[in-house]
């Protein structure tokens, strides 16, 4: 009896929660994430580690959040110029800072880390596939040469590829890093790493921006994959901060005390690529009949809980090169019959195969969406729903065999309207981004021009970035269907958060304050 | 036959195996469509970028000269490196086997230890309402899915009494207040042997739940054939000579017979454990516990060759030499068993 007493004793102490909550000195901040951190090299990483390097390592420019009077701001360059064909950049850095590791950073410093992911290649590497040579002019300066011009001060902003580690890091090989080490500037450093459960970040004492009272000093990303899991910690107040959740639950969850729902717009829009080159595509009045066949109300409704925008041209709203007056195509099935007649289809009778990445039931949506307004004016649409290898594999073959319409995501890898207007857009002889097939060499000419000058005139690239919209919307080369949501649950007792859609899901923990 | 020469010949036949499986997977994994230099590449990547990795990773060389590369490699002791984490595989295991191992044994313990009493005492009162209890047990045990346990199980200790975590290795206190420094990557050594007593019991707390969830297997075996056993051992003579002696019963069940019942049991517990390991991957998923179940369905999703054969190597291992030691752990309790 004394042993069995002294078993359900012993049981009930393990089962009692026996941890409450150690008093806690530190400012702590829960970011509970959907995903792991795929590749924490950060010349390599180009996924959801962002969040990490955001915090770890810094820039030498940084894209301002919507909404700022600027662009860009400096970050570990203080002030740059560019010579008047924007091939030779001049970046002054900033003084007294050091890395987590006790090095000096300067501008050897900065050629070895970017010469290190040039090399590597991996990743969002290509960006600097613009850059010839970097020199150190002296200590706290360096000199980018480029073989084209360049606007140099957006691609070193990136969210990717453009972290300066610390010279004794990038002697390192990407294992190093994914085993939890790190030596950036940035005001946290990782303090501890279990994969695929858990990482925490700490205040870096000597951060160069120094520290006030309030700021969050530490950060734990819990890995949970479950949403319901999820969406449990951030109402419960377990977790500060979360994403991914599934699009119908955030309504009643901003009812929730303590939690705000913070829906942006995002960098990322879904658009559908025309088969330029195939009939009946191939004719600009039949896509065009089809863009105004497309029900754009009805699909905004449906993706994202209704919280996503329909599309105005390639670029998305808030991001510069967005035309606020370009025009925008509605759903207008009178208008689309007239074209098709024009177009010597009086009746339709022509079919379409639309193409999308199986798994994703957004895109299928829109396609039957799209299939039931199509019918009405006559014109058949087969939804083929592929692995994104076979959906890409038959786009890049021959466009006389492959699909009519290509549904596609697109995001920046640095943020410049070309990135849209040059991958999916300029000519190409080998088919790679642009699977529409869209080749107009004005507008070839007008992008061209407006990446040159990019870097030096940037109102007037923007200017020109828009009229090269306006040209893909006249031939209606492709379908802007949404620009996608940034939708971010934080806990209310925190102030200080902004979306910034250039670094996708990046908290910039320094800002907080609680 | 000595136990020695017994170990050897059954190794050197268990390499032929090993050989077969190593094959398989590596040629499977070749043949099946996807481009894993692209994988590799990450998001949207350039096709100049994917021709480079193609050639780093040696995946444009014919087949049998990547086997070759990859066989020497493995003799080296080096599994590869992820290509979605780009960590190396052997760091990764010594991270996520301890977490599957602590699980498995955990479950297995679990079972032993509350499936022979149970097993002993229904076998000894066999057709009264605890045997008919503990039938209905063991049935449930083996048959219920786990994933279907292991919900049921989260909703009535973590939602509804509020007794167990949901899910995890260990708090989020624990890691910020007081972690536990790594040595063998099993949390509660680790924890015991630095005398992080705070960090130990809050291993332990994680661990109750699927450690009880993956033992409904094994328990329901250990009951079922522990029971089936004594009820054999029960009717032998020298058990009726030792009631006739006058011997308690408890001395009776647990000393003499249990030590002739529990034989078969502990073989088939034995195989149950490495049926365990493979179990573990849905009941790791769905408590986020951090195992080579967790990480190989990780890589499935990712399409990650190279974990995915790695983990398939050294589970066979596990496999193998749970089979040896069942075997040699048989003939040590029965000198009846002859190794051979």
């Amino acid at each position: 009896m004394k042993r069995l007493l002294r078993f359900f004793l012993v049981l009930s102490l393990l089962l009692t929660p026996l941890f409450a909550t150690v008093a806690q000195e530190r400012n702590v901040f829960v970011y509970a994430h959907p995903v792991a951190f795929p590749n924490l090299d950060p010349s390599a990483g180009n996924s959801n580690e962002n969040v990490v390097m955001g915090n770890v390592y810094e820039t030498l420019t940084f894209y301002n959040a919507p909404g700022s009077d600027e662009i860009l701001s400096p970050k570990l360059a203080e002030s740059w110029e560019a010579s008047a064909d924007s091939t030779t950049w001049t970046f002054n850095l900033r003084d007294g800072v050091t890395f987590h590791d006790g090095a000096e950073f300067n501008a050897a410093a900065v050629k070895k880390a970017l010469d290190r992911t040039i090399a590597m290649g991996e990743g969002s590497a290509w960006i600097f596939g613009m850059i010839e040579s970097i020199e150190v002019v002296d200590d706290l300066v360096v000199q980018f040469n480029l073989q084209y011009p360049a606007p140099l001060d957006l691609v070193l902003s990136a969210g990717y590829a453009a972290w300066i580690m610390s010279p004794n890091a990038a002697e390192q090989d990407s294992a190093w890093f994914n085993d939890g080490n790190a030596a950036g500037t940035g005001p946290y450093m990782i303090a501890s790493h279990e994969p695929s459960q858990r990482m925490i970040l700490e205040a870096n004492p000597d951060y160069w921006g120094g520290w006030d009272e309030g700021q969050v000093d530490t950060i734990v990303f819990d890995i949970i994959e479950d949403s319901t899991v999820l969406e449990q910690e951030i109402r419960s107040g377990n977790a500060d901060f979360t994403y991914s959740l599934p699009f119908d639950n955030y309504g009643p969850l901003a009812e929730a005390d303590g939690v705000v729902v913070d829906v942006t717009p995002s960098f990322q829009n879904l658009l559908i690529l025309l088969n330029n080159v195939k009939e009946p595509t191939n004719d600009r009045l039949v896509r065009q009949a089809i863009s105004y066949a497309f029900p754009y109300a009805d699909v905004v409704a449906s993706l994202y809980a209704g919280m996503g925008t329909q599309s105005r041209g390639a670029i998305p709203a808030n991001m510069w090169g967005h035309g606020d007056e370009l025009y925008q195509y509605s759903h207008d099935l009178d208008k689309a019959r007239e074209l098709l007649a024009e177009a010597g289809y009086p009746d339709g009778g022509i079919s379409l195969v639309y193409t999308h990445v199986a798994s994703d039931l957004d895109e299928q949506q829109v396609g039957e969406l799209w299939r039931a307004s199509l019918a009405e004016i006559g014109v058949e649409l087969e939804i083929r729903g592929l692995a994104w290898e076979a959906q890409w594999d038959l786009a890049i073959n021959d466009p006389a065999t492959a699909q009519d319409a290509f549904g596609f995501y697109w995001w920046p890898d640095y943020i410049t309207p070309n990135s849209w207007l040059y991958a999916m857009f300029r000519s190409e002889e080998e088919p790679f981004f642009n699977l529409g097939y869209y080749a107009n060499p004005d507008f070839d000419m007008v992008i061209d021009e407006a990446e040159v000058i990019s870097g030096t005139d940037r109102a007037a690239a923007e200017a020109m970035f828009i009229q090269a919209q306006a040209m893909l919307l006249d031939d209606a080369a492709a379908i802007f269907v949404v620009d996608l949501p940034d939708i971010h649950v934080i806990r209310d007792d925190v102030s200080g958060y902004v979306n910034n859609p250039a670094y996708p899901h990046v908290v910039f923990f320094y800002d907080l304050t609680r | 036959m000595t136990a020695i020469t017994f170990l050897l010949r059954r190794l050197s036949l268990s390499v032929f195996v090993f050989i077969g499986v190593l094959i398989l997977t590596f040629f499977v994994s070749r043949v099946i469509p996807g481009n894993p230099a692209a994988l590799y590449a990450g998001a949207r990547p350039r096709p100049e970028q994917v021709e480079a990795i193609k050639v780093k990773l040696g995946l444009d060389k014919p087949l049998h000269e990547q086997f070759l590369v990859y066989v020497s490699d493995l003799l080296d002791g080096d599994l590869g490196e992820s290509y979605h984490s780009r960590r190396s595989i052997n760091t990764d295991l010594s991270i996520f086997l301890p977490a599957t191992l602590e699980l498995v044994i955990a479950a297995v313990f679990i079972a032993l230890l509350v499936g022979i009493p149970i097993g002993v005492l229904a076998g000894a009162y066999p057709k009264s309402a605890f045997d008919y209890a503990t039938r209905l047990v063991a049935i449930a045990g083996v048959s219920v899915p786990s994933f279907w346990l292991a919900l049921i199980a989260q909703f009535i200790f973590f939602s509804s009494l509020g007794w167990l975590p949901l899910g995890g290795r260990i708090s989020r206190d624990a890691s910020l207040f007081y972690p536990i420094a790594a040595q063998t990557g099993f949390y509660l050594v680790d924890a015991a042997v630095s005398s992080n007593w705070d960090a130990f019991f809050d291993a332990l707390h994680h661990l109750i739940l699927p450690a009880l969830v993956l033992s409904a297997y094994p328990l329901g075996v250990a009951i079922r054939m522990t029971q089936a056993s004594m009820i054999e051992a029960l009717a032998e003579n020298y058990i009726t000579s030792a009631r006739a002696a006058g011997l308690s019963q408890r001395v009776i069940l647990f000393k003499l017979a249990l030590k002739n019942a529990i034989m078969p049991a502990l073989t088939v517990v034995g195989l149950s454990f490495a049926y365990s390991i493979t179990g573990a991957f849905l009941v790791e998923t769905i408590f986020s516990w951090p195992g080579v179940g967790k990480y190989v369905t990780e890589a499935v999703l990712n399409v990650d060759f190279p974990v995915i054969i790695a983990v398939t190597l050294v589970v066979t291992v596990v496999y193998i030499l749970v089979n040896l030691a069942v075997d040699l752990l048989q003939a040590l309790l029965d000198p009846r068993v002859r190794l051979g």
